[in-house]
C-alpha cells in the first residue's frame, strides 16, 4: 500500500489496512511471547467481548469499539445506513447534547413523521403544492427541534478532557469508534461509551444527512478514484451486498429516516456483536471491574440477521469504463474466497510478493524496469473479508502509457508466475516484510487496539494475529502457483478503467 | 418500557453481586491527578565536521529509527529548474551506492524488513531509516555510503524525470489538491520563490550537473542533524555513529534567508472544473511569524476557530448548517517567513455562496465580538489535558527537538509555549483576533464548475486563475 499516491481512499472503503500478518522465519525478531503475555480477554454474560493489553511507559490509553456491522449488512433502499448511524453516534444521549430532552423527544418524533409524509408525497409525485407545504412543515419542526440541541457536546467533553484520535469509520464489514485519553480518564470513557451505546439520541439527523451527502460528493462524485472504485465494486457483485457503496447511494441517504436508523441500531448494536479493545497504561483487573459495572448492564439482544445471499459464480469477464476530468487509472480484480478459507493466507502472501515493497514483482517490473507505471498495488480482501471477496490490482500509468500496455504488463507477470512459479526466498521476504509491519504497528496503542479488535471480531480470536503466522510459514511456491491457476483466470476477472473524457475521441488504446 | 429497562438493570446489578456500583454519569466522576509523563532524556553530541546528534533510548521494541534532517530544500532550487529537489531525492534512493546500486539496495533492505526514505520540503530534507535492532550496524554503513557517495546515472535521471512528469500531468485531477496549492501561490505570488512549481519545461532543463550541484550544497556535515531513537545503548552507539558520519566534510552551513512577501488583498479567483457537483473554497490572507510574541494567543484562537470537533467553524458550518463534511482552517506562523491564514471547505455548487457568507460571518464575529472566557478555558483544557500525547513516545520528543534545532530555536520552546498558553485569557484572544484577522482583505479562491456558480456574482467578480 505504501507506494500508492495516497489517493486510494481505502481509509473509507476498507477503513484500515488491518490484515497485517507476521511470519516468523530465520531470526525471531518479534517478541511474540512477551506481547501475548500482556493481552487478556474476557466476555461478559451478555456476550460483549473485551480484549485488553497492558502496555507502555506513557500514561495514555486507546479505546476501540468495534461493531460487526457494515454496508454488507444493508438492504437495497437503505445503503449507507451503517455509516449514517456512525455519524449519529456523535450526537449525544438523553443527558448529553440537549437543553430539554423530554421536549426534544416528542419533537424528534414529529420531525421524522413530517419527513416521512413529505417523502411519500414526493415519491408519489402527484400533488406538488402539497409536497411543498409538507416540506415547509418539516423544516419548521426541524428548526424547532434543533433549537433544543447543545451542538457537539459529546465530542467537546472528550476534547476538553484531553482526548485525542477521536473519530470513527465505517467499512463493508464493520464500524469502528476510537479515542485515546490520558490514563486517569479511563472511567470517563466507560461512562460516555456506555451512555452512547445504550441511550443514543439521533438528534440533528436531517442536518447531518446533508453533511453526509457532502461527504459523498467529496469522496465519490468529485474524486476520480472514489468514483472508479464505486463503479468497480458494483459490477464485481451481481447479487451479494458487497456491491453496496459504504457511503450509500445519494437517493438512499435522502430516503433514510430516524426510525430506520433506530431499527438498524437495535438490530446490530447488541452486546454480542460488539468487541472492545483497550490498549495502554491500564490495569486488567480494573478494566474488568469497570466493564462489569458499566456494560454488564447491557441487555443481550437477538443475534443479528445473517447475510443470505451468495454471489453466483462469474462465468465471463466483466468490465466498466468511467469517464472523468482526470488522467487514466486502472483496476482489475478476481473473485477469491474470504477469511477462513485455506487459500486466504496464500493470497495474503501473494499480495506482498506482488507489490509489498520496492523489490516486489509488480513494483520492480512495472515501475522500475518497464517504467509503465507510476505506482501499483495489489490488495487482497476487497471490499471485506467476511464473505468471498476480490483480489485487486490498482495501477497508475506513467504519462503517455496506455492502459492496455499497463494491463498487458500485468498479464505477463501473472503468466510468468503461472509457468515458473515464485522463489522460496520471495515468500520468505514477504513474510519478513509483514512481520516488520506488525512490529511497527505495535508502536502505537491505537494501532494495536484496532488490530486486536479486528482479529477478535472478524477472525474470531485476537490470537490469530500471531497464529496465522504459523499457518503462513507453511506456504510453499507450489501453493502460490495453485491459487494463480485457480483464481487468476480471464473469466473470473473484472476490469475498471478511468479515462479522461477530453481525450475520449483520440484514445483508441483505452 | 422504561420501567422494564430499570428492572433489567436492577436484576443485573443484583445478579453480578455488586453493591451499588452502577454506571455513573460523567458528571459524577472524579479523576485522579494526571500522572506526570516520563521526560525522555536526549543526549546531544556535536562533531567537528558540524554533524549534530540527538539520541534517545527506547527499549520497548527491538527497533532503531534514524531521522536525519538536512538543512536545504526547495528554496535553493534556481528558477527554471523547478523539481530539482524531487529529482535529487528520487535519485539518491533509486541510485544507491557503489556496493549496493538501486535494486540491490532494495533487496538488501527488504530482506531485513528495513525502511529507508528521502523527502525534501521547502527549507529541509528528511531521511528516515527504520531498522530492526540487530541489523542496525549492518544497514547504517550502507545508508551512509548512499548519502556520502551516491551514484547519479543518466538512466536513473530519466526515470526520475518521467515520474515527475507523470505527477505533473496528474496534479490537477483533484479539487482539494489544486485549491490548497494554488491558494498558497495566490498568497505568496505564483512566480515567487514560495510559489514556483515544476513544469514539463523546468524538468527537461534539469541536468546531472544540477543534481550534483544541489547534492553537494546540501550534504555537508554542517547541515546534518541526526536523530536516533530506539533500542540501543547511547555510550556504545555514539562512537560508532561518529565514525560513520566522519566521512562528511564540514562544508558551509546553509543560512535561512528569505525574500519579503508581498501579498494581494481582497482578490477573488475561480478555477473551472467542469461537471463537478461540489466546489472547494479557500479564503484567507497572509499569516505571521513563529517568533511573534502573540503566537500563544493565536494558537488558542486557532483552537476556538477550528480545533477538532469543538471549533466554531465545525460547529456552525458543518453541524448546524450542514453545509460541508470537510471544513478546516488555521492561522499559520512560520519561523523564517510568514505563514498563511486560511479557512477551507467543500460544499455543493448550490451552497457555495451561502458557505462563503457563513465563513465571513464567523470571522467577523470572532474579530469584532471576540470570544467568551468559557471558550478560552475549554480550548486551554483541550490543549493542556492532551499534552501527554505530545510526549507519549520518545520518537515524538525527538521529532520536536529536531524541528526546533533546524529552525535555530531554543530547545525549551515548547515548554515556554505551554506556560504562555496557561496564561492566555479571553482578552488576549480578542486582541489578536482583532489585530490579525482581516475580513475585508480576504482573498478567495473557488475550485468548481463555473457554469453552476452564478451566485458568486453577489460577492463580486471572480477572475480566472490559470493552472500550470
Amino acid at each position: 500500500m505504501k507506494y500508492m499516491l495516497g489517493l486510494f481512499v481505502l481509509i473509507f472503503f476498507v477503513a484500515f489496512n488491518l490484515n497485517v500478518y507476521a511470519k516468523s522465519q530465520g531470526q525471531e525478531f518479534i517478541p511474540m511471547k512477551q506481547i501475548q503475555d500482556k493481552v487478556h480477554s474476557f466476555k461478559l454474560e451478555n456476550g460483549m467481548r473485551f480484549v485488553v493489553m497492558e502496555r507502555g511507559d506513557s500514561p495514555v490509553v486507546s479505546f476501540v469499539t468495534f461493531v460487526k456491522v457494515g454496508s454488507v449488512d444493508e438492504v437495497t433502499g437503505h445503503t449507507g445506513i451503517a455509516h449514517i448511524l456512525e455519524h449519529m453516534a456523535f450526537k449525544g444521549t438523553k443527558d448529553i447534547g440537549t437543553k430539554d430532552y423530554k421536549k426534544e423527544k416528542s419533537l424528534l418524533k414529529q420531525v421524522d413523521q413530517a419527513y416521512r409524509e413529505f417523502l411519500y408525497c414526493k415519491y408519489s409525485g402527484t400533488d406538488k403544492s402539497r409536497c411543498q407545504s409538507l416540506e415547509n412543515r418539516f423544516h419548521k419542526l426541524l428548526t424547532e427541534a434543533n433549537s433544543l440541541v447543545i451542538p457537539n457536546e459529546f465530542s467537546k467533553i472528550i476534547e476538553k478532557n484531553g482526548g485525542e484520535d477521536l473519530n470513527a469509520a465505517t467499512s463493508t464489514d464493520y464500524t469502528i469508534y476510537h479515542v485515546s485519553l490520558p490514563a486517569n480518564k479511563v472511567e470517563l470513557w466507560f461512562s460516555l461509551e456506555y451512555d452512547r451505546l445504550t441511550n443514543p439520541v439521533f438528534r440533528e439527523f436531517y442536518t447531518e444527512k446533508e453533511v453526509i451527502r457532502e461527504e459523498r460528493r467529496m469522496r465519490v462524485d468529485t474524486s476520480p478514484m472514489g468514483k472508479l472504485l464505486e463503479r468497480f465494486r458494483s459490477i464485481c457483485f451481481l447479487a451479494h451486498p458487497y456491491s453496496h457503496p459504504t457511503i450509500g447511494w445519494d437517493s438512499d441517504i435522502r430516503a433514510t429516516t430516524i426510525s430506520d436508523v433506530k431499527r438498524f441500531y437495535k438490530t446490530y448494536y447488541v452486546p454480542q456483536n460488539i468487541t472492545i479493545a483497550i490498549v495502554g497504561d491500564v490495569d486488567f483487573k480494573e478494566i474488568k471491574r469497570l466493564a462489569l459495572t458499566y456494560f454488564g448492564h447491557m441487555k443481550k439482544g437477538k443475534n443479528p440477521p445473517i447475510v443470505w445471499t451468495i454471489e453466483p459464480p462469474q462465468d465471463s469477464k466483466r468490465d466498466i469504463t468511467v469517464f472523468a476530468n482526470a488522467q487514466p487509472m486502472y483496476i482489475r480484480g478476481y473473485h477469491v474466497p474470504g477469511y477462513g478459507s485455506k487459500d486466504f493466507l496464500v493470497l495474503e502472501v501473494l499480495e506482498t510478493i506482488l507489490s509489498g515493497g520496492r523489490s516486489s514483482r509488480l513494483y520492480k517490473d512495472l515501475v522500475l524496469e518497464k517504467r509503465v507505471a507510476l505506482s501499483i498495488a495489489a490488495f487482497n480482501g476487497y471490499p471485506g473479508v467476511r464473505y468471498p471477496c476480490i483480489f485487486g490490482i490498482y495501477a497508475i500509468p506513467n504519462k503517455g502509457v496506455s492502459l492496455n500496455t499497463l494491463s498487458q504488463a500485468i498479464d505477463m507477470e501473472f503468466e510468468k508466475i503461472e509457468k515458473k512459479g515464485v522463489q522460496e526466498e520471495e515468500i520468505e521476504r514477504a513474510c519478513t516484510l509483514e512481520k516488520g509491519e506488525l512490529l511497527r504497528e505495535l508502536e502505537s496503542n491505537l494501532g494495536m487496539a484496532r488490530e486486536l479488535a479486528y482479529a477478535q471480531a472478524i477472525y474470531g480470536d485476537w490470537k490469530r494475529i500471531f497464529l496465522d503466522i504459523d499457518e503462513m510459514e507453511k506456504i510453499s511456491p507450489k501453493d502460490i502457483q495453485l491459487v494463480i491457476k485457480k483464481y487468476f483466470i480471464n473469466s473470473n476477472m473484472i476490469e475498471a478503467r478511468l479515462l479522461n473524457k477530453h481525450e475520449k475521441e483520440n484514445n483508441t488504446g483505452n | 418500557m422504561k420501567r422494564i429497562l430499570v428492572m433489567i438493570v436492577l436484576c443485573t446489578v443484583i445478579g453480578c453481586g455488586f453493591s451499588g456500583a452502577g454506571p455513573k454519569k460523567y458528571t459524577e466522576l472524579e479523576f485522579k491527578k494526571q500522572i506526570p509523563w516520563p521526560r525522555y532524556k536526549i543526549s546531544t553530541t556535536y562533531m567537528e565536521n558540524g554533524v549534530r546528534f540527538f539520541l534517545i533510548e527506547d527499549h520497548e521494541l527491538p527497533l532503531i529509527k534514524v531521522d536525519i534532517e538536512v538543512k536545504g530544500g526547495r528554496f535553493l532550487v534556481p528558477k527554471g529548474k523547478e523539481g530539482l529537489e524531487y529529482i535529487l531525492a528520487q535519485m539518491l534512493r533509486l541510485g544507491g551506492c557503489d556496493k549496493y546500486p538501486g535494486d540491490r539496495l532494495d533487496l538488501f533492505l527488504e530482506d531485513r524488513a528495513a525502511e529507508f526514505s528521502i523527502d525534501f520540503d521547502f527549507i529541509n530534507g528528511s531521511i528516515e531509516v527504520d531498522t530492526l535492532k540487530n541489523d542496525f550496524t549492518t544497514i547504517m554503513p550502507v545508508i551512509i555510503d548512499v548519502l556520502s557517495s551516491p551514484i547519479f546515472t543518466r538512466d536513473k535521471l530519466e526515470l526520475a524525470k518521467q515520474r515527475l512528469k507523470t505527477i505533473i500531468s496528474r496534479r490537477n485531477d483533484r479539487q482539494d489538491e489544486v485549491g490548497i496549492r494554488e491558494f498558497k501561490r495566490l498568497i505568496y505570488g505564483r512566480d515567487s520563490i514560495y510559489g514556483r512549481i515544476p513544469t514539463y519545461e523546468s524538468v527537461d532543463n534539469i541536468t546531472l550537473k544540477d543534481v550534483g550541484w544541489l547534492y553537494k550544497r546540501i550534504f555537508v556535515g554542517s547541515n546534518l542533524l541526526v536523530g536516533v531513537v530506539g533500542d540501543f545503548n547511547t555510550r556504545e552507539i555514539e562512537p560508532v555513529l561518529k565514525k560513520w558520519f566522519s566521512v562528511f566534510n564540514k562544508g558551509e552551513e546553509i543560512r535561512f534567508k528569505f525574500p519579503k512577501v508581498t501579498s494581494p488583498q481582497g482578490k477573488r479567483y475561480i478555477i473551472d472544473t467542469q461537471d463537478t457537483n461540489q466546489a472547494f473554497v479557500v479564503l484567507g490572507h497572509l499569516g505571521d511569524y513563529r517568533l511573534n510574541p502573540d503566537f500563544a494567543a493565536l494558537q488558542v484562537m486557532n483552537l476556538i476557530l477550528s480545533g477538532g470537533f469543538s471549533g466554531r467553524l465545525f460547529e456552525n458550518i458543518r453541524t448546524q448548517m450542514g453545509l460541508a463534511y470537510s471544513v478546516f482552517g488555521n492561522f499559520g506562523c512560520k519561523r523564517f517567513y510568514p505563514g498563511v491564514f486560511f479557512v477551507a471547505l467543500k460544499t455543493k455548487n448550490q451552497s457555495v455562496y451561502q458557505a462563503i457568507v457563513a465563513v465571513k460571518k464567523q470571522l467577523k464575529d470572532l474579530k469584532y465580538n471576540g470570544c467568551t472566557e468559557k471558550e478560552v478555558e475549554d480550548a486551554k483544557d483541550q490543549f493542556l489535558n492532551s499534552l501527554v500525547f505530545r510526549y507519549d513516545s520518545p520518537k515524538k520528543v525527538l521529532e520536536r527537538r529536531l524541528y526546533y534545532e533546524l529552525r535555530d530555536m531554543p530547545d525549551d520552546s515548547f515548554d515556554k509555549l505551554i506556560n504562555e498558553i496557561r496564561n492566555i485569557h479571553a482578552k488576549d484572544v480578542d486582541r489578536v483576533a482583532k489585530k490579525y484577522l482581516n475580513v475585508q482583505g480576504l482573498d478567495i479562491l473557488v475550485v468548481g464548475d463555473k457554469s453552476k456558480l452564478d451566485e458568486l456574482n453577489k460577492i463580486g467578480k471572480f477572475d480566472n486563475w490559470h493552472l500550470d
